[in-house]
This record gives C-alpha cells, sequence and structure tokens, in this order.
C-alpha cells in the first residue's frame, strides 16, 4: 500500500492527522489549480479551504477509482460554481449548467504582483539551486519531479539500488529546503524594516 | 540504522513511504510543530518547482484543521451499498410525510400566484450535514419527479435545499427538507411559497416544502404524487 493509500484509509477512519498530511499535500495544487481558472488567489484559497472540508466529510464516499487529486479537484470546482452562481444573480435559485468561460469571466485577476514576485523569486533560486547540485542527486530529483517517475524506475535508469535513490532524493531535498528557509528569513528581515 | 525524519518525510512526500512509516509519520508531523513546518516547505518547494502555484499561497491547513475539530463537523459514514441506515429512514419518512401532500390536494386546486421566495438562506454551513444529503437520494427523488438535481445546498441545522429542473418542460423548482420546526413567521413565510407538509419523523418535526416560480400549485401536487407513488412501488 503506498503512503497516499494510508493517508486516505486512515482519514476515512476519522483521523484527522492523516487528513491534515493530506490537506498540507495537496492544497497548492488545489489552490494553484483554481488560480488558473479563476484568477483569483483569494477566492482560490477560500474555495479550496472549503474544498477540503467538503473532502473530509465525504471522504467515506471517495471510492478511490480516481485519484484523490482529481476527486478534490471536482468538490472545489463544483463548490466554485455554486458560490458563483449565487454571486452572479443573489436572486437566481435555480442554477443552470455553468460554462467554465462564464467562471473566469467573472473571476477578477486579483494576483498582487508581490505574491508573483516573492514565488518567481524564491523558484528562480530554488532552480538554481538544483542546477549547483552534484549530478546523481539532480538526475533523481530531476527524473522525480519533473517526470514523475517513481523510485523503482529512476534505480533502474540510474542502475543503483531504490535506497540510494530515496537517499539521493532526499539529500537534494534538503538542499532546496535550506534554500528556502533562508529566501523566508530574507523576506521576514524586509517585511520587518 | 532509521532514517532520519526528513528522509521519511521525503519519501512521504513521493507516496513512497511504507505504511508503516506513514503512520508514523502521520503522528510525527501533527506532535512537532518543527515537523509540520517542514513538511509545509518540503510541499511548497516541491509546488514551485513543479509550477503547481504561481503565487505565494498561505498556509491553509490551519484553518481547515480548526474548521474541522469545531465539534459539529463530522464525517459522512458511507455503508457498502452507498446508502446508510439513517438515509433510508429519512427516505421511508420522506415518503410518508408526502403522502400528506395526497389528503391535502383538494384544497390546494384553487390557483395562487406563486410569490417569490422570499426567506433570507444563512449562509451555507456545512458543519451539520445529515446523513440524509446524501446526493446519489436526492438525485433519485428527482428522477422520480422526472427531472434532473442541479444544485444542493446544506443549510444551517442540517436543512437541506435541492433544486430541480424538469427533465421535458425545463421548468425549474425547489425542494426544502428542514429537520426542525418553524416559527409562525417563518410557518406564513413558507406557506406563501408552493406547497409545505409539516410533521413529525421519529418524534422530531420535519418540514417539506416543494416551490417553484413556474409550477403552480397543482402542478406542484403532481410532483410531488410522482415522488409518492415511485416511493410506494
Amino acid at each position: 500500500m503506498n503512503s497516499e493509500k494510508t493517508l486516505i484509509k486512515l482519514s476515512k477512519n476519522g483521523n484527522k492527522n492523516a487528513f491534515e498530511v493530506l490537506v498540507i499535500k495537496y492544497q497548492d495544487k488545489l489552490m494553484g489549480s483554481l488560480n488558473k481558472l479563476f484568477k483569483n488567489p483569494t477566492f482560490s484559497e477560500d474555495i479550496a479551504q472549503e474544498a477540503f472540508i467538503k473532502a473530509y466529510i465525504n471522504i467515506g464516499g471517495f471510492k478511490e477509482d480516481s485519484a484523490f487529486f482529481t476527486w478534490l479537484y471536482r468538490i472545489a470546482v463544483n463548490t466554485a460554481k455554486n458560490h458563483l452562481s449565487s454571486k452572479y444573480n443573489k436572486n437566481e435559485i435555480i442554477e443552470s449548467e455553468i460554462d467554465e468561460s462564464i467562471l473566469t469571466q467573472i473571476g477578477i485577476d486579483s494576483s498582487s504582483p508581490e505574491s508573483i514576485f516573492e514565488a518567481n523569486s524564491l523558484r528562480d533560486n530554488l532552480f538554481q539551486c538544483l542546477n549547483d547540485m552534484p549530478e546523481e542527486i539532480k538526475t533523481a530529483i530531476t527524473l522525480r519531479e519533473f517526470n514523475g517517475l517513481n523510485y523503482e524506475e529512476i534505480a533502474k535508469i540510474c542502475n543503483c539500488p531504490v535506497g540510494t535513490v530515496r537517499s539521493r532524493i532526499f539529500r537534494g531535498r534538503k538542499l532546496l529546503d535550506e534554500i528556502q528557509i533562508s529566501i523566508n528569513n530574507e523576506v521576514k528581515r524586509n517585511n520587518g524594516r | 540504522m532509521e532514517d532520519s525524519i526528513e528522509h521519511r518525510l521525503s519519501a512521504l512526500l513521493d507516496g513512497e513511504a511504507s505504511e508503516f512509516e506513514t503512520r508514523r509519520l502521520v503522528e510525527e508531523i501533527n506532535g512537532n510543530p518543527e515537523i509540520k513546518n517542514l513538511w509545509i516547505r518540503m510541499n511548497r518547494t516541491k509546488s514551485l518547482l513543479t509550477a503547481d502555484i504561481d503565487f505565494s499561497s498561505r498556509n491553509i491547513a490551519s484553518t481547515v484543521m480548526e474548521e474541522l475539530n469545531s465539534s459539529d463537523v463530522r464525517q459522512i459514514k458511507f455503508l457498502k451499498d452507498g446508502k446508510t441506515k439513517q438515509l433510508k429512514y429519512y427516505g421511508f419518512a420522506f415518503g410518508v410525510l408526502l403522502s400528506f401532500s395526497l389528503v391535502f390536494q383538494p384544497f390546494l386546486t384553487e390557483e395562487k400566484e406563486l410569490s417569490k421566495s422570499t426567506s433570507v438562506i444563512p449562509a451555507m454551513s456545512i458543519g451539520t450535514i445529515p446523513v440524509s444529503s446524501n446526493e446519489s437520494y436526492l438525485k433519485e427523488i428527482g428522477n422520480n419527479m422526472k427531472g434532473s438535481l442541479k444544485k444542493i445546498e446544506f443549510m444551517e441545522e442540517g436543512d437541506i435545499i435541492a433544486n430541480y429542473v424538469e427533465n421535458d418542460s425545463k421548468r425549474s423548482f425547489k425542494l426544502r427538507v428542514l429537520f426542525r420546526d418553524l416559527s409562525i413567521e417563518d410557518r406564513i413565510k413558507l406557506s406563501s411559497s408552493g406547497i409545505t407538509v409539516h410533521s413529525l419523523a421519529n418524534d422530531k418535526p420535519v418540514v417539506i416544502n416543494l416551490s417553484s416560480e413556474e409550477i403552480n400549485n397543482q402542478g406542484l401536487v403532481e410532483l410531488s404524487n410522482r415522488i409518492f407513488l415511485n416511493l410506494r412501488k
């Protein structure tokens, strides 16, 4: 059983701690996907929040015939549709099928330049760090993050044991984490001025 | 030698941690704020690298968990056949209650102009969703009424509002199931909106209201009959 199946199983048994691990894992992906659709980070965050709560309440009905994220994303889009239909016409009781193009029309692009700059700046630093990594670590991280290969597949390509792949990816992540900590500290210092 | 916590978190991030490791990590993440922050940062790094997110977002997990930890949020329990015992109970209660509408039918033949629903719909609360709010059940009701379920709203105090559209005529109608008693004022408000049945289910008050801006009361009674007749089968 992979980690995600275990987390879902625990969540279905009412383990909120396991569900929180899932929330942290998928929050950025969900907010990012919603923001691509609605162009409104605040709205995307609110919808993501509500979608996670609905997901927890209904997780017993998740049949696991699709990825958890697919199921979660569907809940989020339906939640957004319900919100937007009532916002679009406060007196409207019946919701007609809403075209996704309408959703993007309603969304207002409110991504703040600071917010985008901050994310881009961190991303640039992370990529710089990735480029500077020892070759075997860079390869393992690249195959995992950008090609979506699992440890066994990476081990075959790199001709090394799975445990070594796991260690290389961990070492790469440790380097990336150091970058993120230093950038976060810099941002805090700047905000404190 | 056991791998470090960062090592195991990295495997969890890739879905490659064993069940045993995952269970332990769940406890460790939630038992230690530093480990939780590390887990948040590792996920953030992954999201930024893979361009899952293009803005600096908030960590919403704490807000979500606060809401989930509030006492009135509970999971809907799904049985293997997809329906809960309570769902069946409410289904039965619903059928019985709608049968009352047949009794009231002679009194409803007089055409009344349907006023717009003016009742204020409170903000959606997902903290107290009753099991009877199961979407498939509401869809089944829609099928019985030869209509399609378009939208469900879960209201405060466990009430449900489901909106349907008739398949043939495309006329829309609204079903409200209120699991509580109403004040006199609310009863008067509701009486001007479609047909309403007040009754008891398991010694608790239940109010069922069917309304529409496009279907007259006679039509609504016919709709309720369709539900009743199908449920009786």
